[in-house]
């Protein structure tokens, strides 16, 4: 699946909550429609992330899992 | 819209520096809920006032030898938007004058606390 991320956020090796701030400050600093990638190896990075999009007005396109990496891509909603 | 904006979370954490492995989480959630948009205040009664008190909070390590301490994490959290207050009563009951506790920092009494579990959309007590 592709998701074209236009934007991307090395957050491996990063525990929770951290992978959210970091999402959190990164996406301020996009514009809507941008495309943000989220590399994260946090056990719960996945569910944490798909929260904090539904929560804050933001997409959560889908993920893909290499080994431990996790590849979170979430459009930027407003 | 985001179905969080215009929320408000009251984190109350009565946990001081005596427990080190109950000062993190609440201070986690406060700013997990301000990088979800919402409006939080964490409010430090009973020993948690121990951990607003000037060079506390850096004696705690999330994990030996990281350099990450309690102080960077409030830092962060302060950082990160969430309001700090602390209950004025507690200071009197342990001796902490307003000059030792750090920086941003609200004094607040028992009415002010009333007051804010109505106003709040939630409250979470630690």
């Amino acid at each position: 699946m592709e998701f074209n991320p236009t934007h991307s956020l090395d957050d491996r090796g990063k525990r929770c909550p951290i992978p959210v701030l970091d999402t959190k400050k990164k996406m301020d600093t996009l514009q809507k429609g941008d495309v943000l990638e989220v590399l994260a190896t946090d056990p719960g990075a996945e569910p944490d992330l798909t929260a904090w999009a539904k929560r804050t007005g933001n997409e959560y396109l889908g993920h893909v899992k290499e080994g431990e990496v996790l590849r979170v891509y979430i459009k930027k909603g407003k | 819209m985001a179905d969080s904006e215009g929320k408000r979370v009251l984190v109350v954490q009565t946990s001081g520096v005596d427990r080190p492995r109950r000062t993190y989480a609440p201070i986690f959630y406060a700013m997990t809920a301000a990088a979800m948009e919402m409006e939080v205040l964490l409010w430090f009664t009973m020993e948690g006032t121990s951990q607003l008190i000037h060079g506390e909070a850096e004696k705690i390590e999330l994990e030996p030898g990281s350099g990450v301490t309690l102080k960077t994490m409030i830092e962060r959290a302060m950082d990160a938007g969430v309001q700090f207050s602390v209950c004025q009563q507690s200071m009197a009951l342990f001796n902490v004058e307003p000059k030792d506790i750090i920086e941003n920092v609200k004094i607040l009494g028992a009415a002010s606390i009333i007051d804010l579990t109505l106003d709040y959309d939630v409250v979470m007590y630690f």
